[in-house]
């Protein structure tokens, strides 16, 4: 049975990976949050931009549509 | 949970949580304690972090490094991102329940005593896995040095 430390040391590298993952999806995060919210600036409808993410309006706007309400954003018609 | 928390246990997790909602996230994380602590130095779990070089300033830095770092690993360079807006309320994400839960079990092993930033640090440094870790390192401290400084600062 390796000691507390070895074990320590050879579970880094797998802790490193799992970690990058979870770091990705919070990069994904903020750059969805932050495409989305020029997205609606640039006038794109709640519509487009659900085409543009792969997912339904409903998914788009349940997800930003609380965040972004009150910022003064154009209703988006293009 | 909290029902064992000392005043300034309790004062930790609000901190936490302001400190989460102000960096935009949607969930309070072990590393939101961390810098929620060493944010009061006076206090007893400060102290510690103080002792060993962990200001504010430096906990958010090595989060900060801790996240380009595990980016880097997926072959990933992080952008230029457009700061997070404040989010309008956080839940508490599962490392910081875990931290604080490993506090309470840290607290019970010693009779009668409230939970405070003390044990909250001790909770959170005991992280095996995650993010706290790697903010460890990039402080250049280990968990066995932050149960030292407590034990001295107590």
């Amino acid at each position: 049975m390796p000691t507390k430390h070895t074990a320590v040391a050879a579970d880094e590298p797998i802790n490193t990976a799992l970690r990058s993952a979870v770091a990705l999806r919070a990069l994904a995060d903020r750059l969805e949050d932050e495409n989305v919210e020029a997205a609606l600036w640039a006038g794109w409808s709640w519509a487009r931009i659900a085409e543009a993410l792969g997912v339904t309006r409903q998914a788009v706007h349940k997800k930003h549509g609380a965040r972004v309400r009150g910022l003064g954003l154009p209703a988006g018609r293009k | 949970m909290f029902e064992r928390f000392s005043r300034e246990g309790n004062a930790v997790a609000l901190r936490g949580q302001e400190v989460a909602r102000l960096a935009g996230s949607a969930t309070t994380e072990a590393e939101h304690l961390l810098i929620a602590i060493a944010q009061v130095p006076a206090s007893p779990g400060g102290r510690a972090l103080a002792e060993l070089g962990a200001t504010e300033e430096a906990v958010r830095a090595a989060v900060d490094a801790e996240f380009r770092a595990a980016l880097v690993v997926a072959g990933v360079e992080l952008p230029e991102l457009a700061p997070r807006r404040p989010t309008m309320s956080v839940r508490w994400g599962q490392s910081a329940k875990l931290a604080l839960e490993r506090a309470v079990a840290e607290t019970l092993a010693g009779p009668g005593r409230s939970i405070g930033s003390a044990q909250i640090l001790l909770g959170v440094v005991a992280a095996e896995a995650g993010v706290v870790p790697g903010v460890l390192r990039a402080l250049g401290i280990t968990p066995d040095d932050v149960r030292a400084a407590v034990l001295a600062t107590a």
